[in-house]
């Protein structure tokens, strides 16, 4: 079966069998390997990528459950060579360690702050449950996400002042 | 070979299950699961995301309808669910994470009938009706009607879940929830007691109780509502409805703890809830 | 200190060489690849837990439209070899054949398929008849030891087994002084035996490998693995190929922790690539990582202390059971580790013995897993002294404060127990265990909170503390190289056969040699690892990687830094002695300065010609200690009996750090690896040998949540027989929560927690027992 979706906001057709995973359609088929599999049931958040801008565990949702959506992946973040201020947070933060669960950690991390701009403690270590680390015990994790709060509020301040310059 | 089927709507999706080896795929976060792993082999995922009939939530005074496909992330966000059934929000902000409530639904968490299934707590204590629908109509069955066994409900062949239905209740309900496991994100329950009561002048107007993960199905622990109907909540009558809680479950022993401790615990979070709603 | 220099880029925490292509998920792992052309292989593994293999009947799958290849005892190499990727000879038993005649676990080899699809192949392993002939099995360290016990081992071609015949893998008996007699001189003797129990690494990557033949037919594996010489090695003994006809290729690794030390999949990948000519690709599902990848070696251990009235230990005896499960892969050497890497911390114990064996069961496979022994060892060890101190009451603190190793000192352990065999003498040159434990003591508020006994509800709290070291290498065994080269834009290729798993290896090393370069760590270009590419190195364990490669790193860059000032000399008309390299410059002694791009441009293009480069090797003839003081506040739920911890304060010393956010980033990964140990991960089987848990959704590992206010503080020291004053710090920190909240358990409600993991069940039942009275237990 043929699935049509949007990755990354490039219109993107994949074609495979009913079983394919929207994880396998974005590595195997796309080649978007930035995405990884920890464990195939959910558990890891490795495969993290927003749909819809939801994050989902990509191993749990079928390609074609994708048709007609929008995917969001680790590969869509950086504006060129410039980093995403929450990746270049992970890692300024020391949040990255052997970098295997980064990009599923990048992703709930940009939902997370989209929503809500100044997350509490509580609602960081929420938001990132469905994500597991071996490497870090999560203290430069937290600290990363943390610090691009900060990063992403002086970005819309530093915009918010320049639009109020040119009105003025 | 598998098939994938999107329907849009409900007749659309009675005439797909209704064909061999099909199966409802709701969030699909157990689902997917299961056919990796090799223990269901459906040959027809049937997906109902577009039907607008098992989607949403709506508000009929007090009372409440929620799609069984609607994602628990959404329910968890309404203000709607907050105010009439707040125990349900906090059960759902600790099933899974993020990402399984994204996808998640109650029809799924449900019809999985899981012994564990979070969910059915809240639905169970605020005597939810589920509203079926399949080839033969519609019809509605209490929350505590639903669960045959682990894994079996009432569902018949090409039948499913529409909605669920949350009566009106009192709004001075005190809520608890508590489940035990081995760790705080992301965790199946080793045991979960959830509790509904209301309390006037140190006396027990109705005391609501359920449990999970400590017998077949979700259950609700009547003997002991029944002994805390009306009774001053002292010392003697509280531990006395703990010991019955513990009496009346039937776990046991599997991977996360063995029967002696769930039953243990039962008792002990039923007293932990009852000492709390006294000093209420 | 005079001896400490004032280092520029050593001791900042500069960013991660590799982190920009990480955050980007640029395709750095062996997966990331095209994978279109592989053979996609799968493994058979065991239903049994002991069975002869009777028969083997593919020829139904290999009708299966896709099937290539099918492998199995009868078509592979049959060569005995040991999957633990150590030093050679190595200490480990030669047990395993790539698939042999007995399967000795449930998930044991039987075959595998190599097929066009991942499907093909699956439908072939589900096809494949196997007549077993089934064989009692072994599932515990008594039943392995039982009168009678079946063999597990009976082949007549393995060697290096201890004693086959009664399942043990190794022995280990080792004495000081005499310590029957230390007991009966000493005024207070307290015993205590502890349990820990089977626990895997979870790398978030699984074990996985891809290979495929280069353009002259050489065997490539690109590999996640922690020792990519080894596994040359290994690999081409167990095929029976040149090692000059293997190139191992490690890209990033998604974590180790010791289950990458081993080689499990290569074998397998290069003999189809070997055969069919075609690329191959072998990963294990999450739950064959569980069933068949490695685990820490569950351990029954014994300790005895004898002491003095006034607090000073005067014999100490450890005695270790270990299970190593059905292969002997790292059983002697972490058996040895369980009392090597502890008992010389208590070095004024006159009197000390330590005897140990490894047995073999029908259960999976443990290997090395970061501490190696050490963390089973600490257990009793830091619970008896707990004990030892409320018999003498005194407290805890003052009690390790009077018996703790110190600078100068040595013990006799360093000489006679090294790693599987005699172990080299040394003496302390760096320690502030001292300071460490005061600073942490007053990070946790311990005396404020030592016996109180707060209560919040059905929450108490407590604190407890311990005390521990490591080593830094395996000392005359392990050997690192390193080799720089120059580019004529004044950057540096760093080749290292030091494997960085996402410990951050390269960027350490990276400023290690920018530091001796005088130059940013951004100048280094860091390639690890490549057998045909980068020297030797052991690969990432032991704690070897900051000491051992560092220091050949700093000896590479200082053979360099020589090149660079005999041509900087004349280019200036200075003396080389009279050189500093500053600032990417050559620095004459009047101010007078030359850029290395100019110097190398110089040596590379216009006179006296030559390669400005060098390779320099080290092999350790010490393993300096990192020391770590533990505290934690935990609270214990006396209804449920979950318990949280509050709290962790652990500060360490490993000398200078070289990248101060990295080391601290290694102890936190390690802490609370270490708590979810402590807490709630557990392998569980049937009554037949099988995992009962092989999922990430029933083997709990630590989230977010379930990680307490941690704080690791860096106590500095200065190891002089150490890059930049370095010690290693990778594995310590794993040590420490079993033994520091089970005695804050023991300070909150007063039960001795001697079994791991301390689960709501274990500690409730400790509970109940406790408050029952005495009559009825």
């Amino acid at each position: 079966m043929k699935v049509r979706f949007t990755v990354n906001g490039h219109a993107a057709t994949v074609e495979g069998d009913a079983e394919m995973r929207l994880l396998d359609a974005l590595r195997d088929v796309l080649h978007l390997t930035g995405t990884k599999e920890g464990c195939g049931e959910g558990e890891c958040g490795a495969c993290t990528v927003l749909l819809d801008g939801l994050p989902v565990n990509s191993c749990l949702v079928l390609a074609a459950q994708a048709e007609g959506r929008e995917v969001l992946t680790i590969e869509g973040l950086a504006d060129g060579p410039r980093l995403h201020p929450i990746q270049q947070a992970f890692v300024d933060a020391g949040a990255v360690q052997c970098g295997f669960c980064t990009p599923g950690f990048v992703m709930s991390t940009y939902a997370l702050l989209r929503d809500h701009p100044a997350p509490s403690e509580e609602e960081i270590l929420t938001a990132l449950e469905g994500n597991l680390c071996r490497c870090t015990g999560y203290v430069r994790i937290v600290d990363a996400v943390k610090r691009a709060a900060v990063q992403l509020a002086e970005t819309r301040l530093g915009e918010a002042r320049a639009r109020a310059r040119e009105t003025a | 070979m598998l098939r994938y089927v999107r329907v849009d709507t409900e007749a659309e999706l009675l005439d797909a299950l209704r064909k061999d080896g099909a199966q409802l795929l709701s969030g699909g976060t157990d689902l997917l699961v299961k056919m990796r792993s090799g223990l269901v082999r459906p040959k027809s995922l049937v997906d109902p995301a577009a039907v607008a009939e098992l989607r949403g939530i709506e508000t009929a005074g007090g009372a409440l309808r929620i799609g069984t496909a609607t994602p628990l992330s959404e329910i968890l966000a309404s203000k709607e669910v907050r105010e009439r059934a707040p125990l349900l929000v906090d059960v759902l902000r600790v099933l899974g994470c993020v990402q399984i409530r994204n996808r998640g639904t109650l029809g799924g968490n449900l019809a999985n009938a899981s012994p564990a299934a979070d969910s059915a707590i809240p639905l169970l204590l605020y005597e939810a009706n589920l509203e079926l629908a399949g080839g033969d109509g519609a019809r509605n069955v209490p929350v505590g009607g639903f669960f045959l066994g682990p894994g079996r409900t009432v569902l018949q062949h090409g039948e499913y879940i529409r909605a669920v239905r949350i009566p009106a209740s009192r709004q001075n309900w005190i809520p608890f929830f508590h489940k035990v496991g081995r760790r705080r994100a992301l965790t199946i329950a080793i045991a979960s007691i959830g509790g509904l009561a209301a309390v006037s002048q140190g006396r027990a107007t109705e005391v609501r109780l359920a449990a999970g993960s400590v017998a077949p199905i979700p259950l609700r622990l009547k003997s002991a509502e029944e002994w805390l109907a009306g009774r001053a909540l002292d010392r003697e009558t509280i531990q006395h409805a703990g010991a019955l809680a513990a009496g009346e479950v039937s776990p046991i022993d599997d991977v996360r703890a063995t029967a002696a401790y769930r039953r243990a615990v039962t008792g002990d979070l039923v007293v932990r809830f009852l000492e709390g709603a006294a000093a209420a | 200190m005079a001896e400490r220099e004032s280092f520029v880029v050593v001791g900042q925490s500069v960013r991660k060489v590799d982190g920009v292509g990480l955050v980007k998920g640029k395709p750095k792992f062996v997966a990331d690849v095209d994978l279109s052309d592989v053979l996609y292989v799968k493994i058979l593994g065991s239903p049994h837990a002991h069975a002869r293999i009777v028969r083997i009947d593919s020829s139904a799958a290999a009708q299966i439209p896709g099937v290539i290849a099918i492998l199995t005892y009868e078509n592979t190499p049959s060569t005995r070899h040991t999957t633990a990727g150590q030093g050679y000879p190595e200490p480990s038993p030669y047990d395993a054949r790539m698939f042999d005649t007995k399967v000795r676990f449930v998930g044991d080899r039987v075959a595998a398929v190599a097929a066009e699809t991942e499907e093909a192949a699956e439908e072939a392993l589900r096809a494949i008849r196997v007549t077993y002939e089934e064989l009692p099995a072994v599932l515990s360290i008594d039943e392995a030891r039982a009168e009678g016990a079946p063999v597990i081992h009976d082949e007549g071609d393995s060697t290096g087994i201890y004693e086959a015949a009664r399942n043990i893998v190794a022995d280990v008996d080792i004495d000081v002084g005499d310590v029957e007699r230390g007991f009966v001189e000493s005024d207070v003797v307290v015993e205590t035996t502890c349990e820990t129990q089977y626990a895997q690494h979870t790398p978030i990557e699984t074990h996985v490998v891809h290979s495929y033949l280069d353009s002259d037919d050489r065997l490539v594996l690109r590999t996640s693995t922690q020792v990519p010489f080894h596994v040359r090695r290994i690999v081409a003994q167990t095929l029976g190929i040149p090692i000059q006809r293997i190139r191992v290729i490690k890209p990033r690794v998604g974590g180790g922790f010791g289950t990458k030390q081993e080689v499990l999949l290569e074998d397998i990948a290069g003999w189809v690539t070997l055969r069919t000519g075609r690329a191959a690709f072998l990963s294990l599902s999450r739950a064959e990582e569980f069933v068949a990848a490695r685990t820490r070696h569950p351990m029954r251990v014994r300790v005895k202390l004898g002491a003095n009235k006034d607090g000073v230990l005067h014999a100490i005896e450890m005695e270790a059971t270990s299970n190593t499960g059905a292969y002997g892969a790292h059983g002697l050497t972490v058996l040895a580790n369980t009392g090597s890497k502890t008992l010389p911390l208590y070095n004024k114990a006159k009197n000390a013995h330590f005897y140990g064996q490894a047995v073999y069961t029908n259960l999976p496979v443990p290997g090395a897993y970061r501490g190696y022994g050490a963390t089973q060892g600490y257990f009793p060890l830091e619970t008896a002294m707990d004990e030892l101190s409320e018999r003498l009451g005194l407290d805890p603190i003052e009690l390790r404060r009077r018996n703790h190793i110190r600078v100068g000192e040595t013990s006799p352990i360093f000489e006679k127990l090294g790693e599987g065999r005699e172990g080299v003498s040394q003496t302390v040159k760096s320690c502030e265990l001292e300071r460490c434990i005061a600073v942490g003591a007053e990070r946790i508020g311990w005396r404020e909170k030592r016996g109180a006994r707060r209560r919040e509800g059905p929450w108490v709290h407590g604190v407890g503390m311990s005390i521990m070291m490591q080593g830094s290498g395996i000392p005359q065994i392990d050997m690192a190289a390193a080799t720089i080269k120059m580019n004529e834009d004044g950057s540096f290729n760093l080749l290292v056969g030091a494997t960085d798993i996402g410990t951050g290896s390269d960027t350490i090393l990276a400023q290690i040699a920018a530091e001796v370069l005088g130059v940013p760590a951004s100048r280094m270009i860091v390639t690890s690892s490549d057998t045909d590419l980068t020297p030797f190195d052991v690969g990432a364990y032991a704690s070897s990687t900051t000491y051992v490669s560092g220091m050949a790193v700093q000896r590479a860059a200082e053979g360099v830094r020589g090149q660079i000032l005999s041509v900087a000399a004349p280019m200036l008309k200075a003396s080389v002695e009279s050189l500093r390299l500053v600032g990417e410059h050559a620095v004459g002694p009047a101010g007078a300065r030359v850029s290395l791009a100019e110097v190398c441009r110089r040596a590379m293009y216009s006179s006296d010609q030559f390669q400005i480069a060098a390779t320099a090797s080290c092999v350790p003839s010490e393993s300096p200690p990192p020391f770590l003081a533990n505290f934690a506040e935990v609270a214990v739920d006396v209804e449920t009996g979950r318990v949280k911890v509050v709290h962790y304060v652990a500060a360490v010393d490993c000398g200078v750090a070289i990248n101060p956010l990295m080391a601290e980033g290694q102890m936190e990964g390690a802490i609370v690896n270490g708590i979810g140990y402590a807490l709630s991960e557990e392998m569980l089987f049937s009554s037949t040998g099988r995992v009962r848990n092989p999922s990430l959704f029933d083997y709990k590992i630590p989230g977010a949540l379930d990680v307490p206010n941690l704080d690791v503080i860096l106590v500095g020291s200065y190891e002089p027989t150490g890059p930049m004053g370095a010690k290693s710090v990778g594995e310590i920190g794993i040590n420490g929560p079993i033994p520091t909240i089970a005695n804050a358990i023991y300070d909150a409600v007063g039960i001795r927690l001697r079994r791991t993991p301390f689960t709501p069940e274990r500690v409730l039942e400790a509970l109940v027992c406790e408050r029952r009275p005495k009559g009825e237990r």
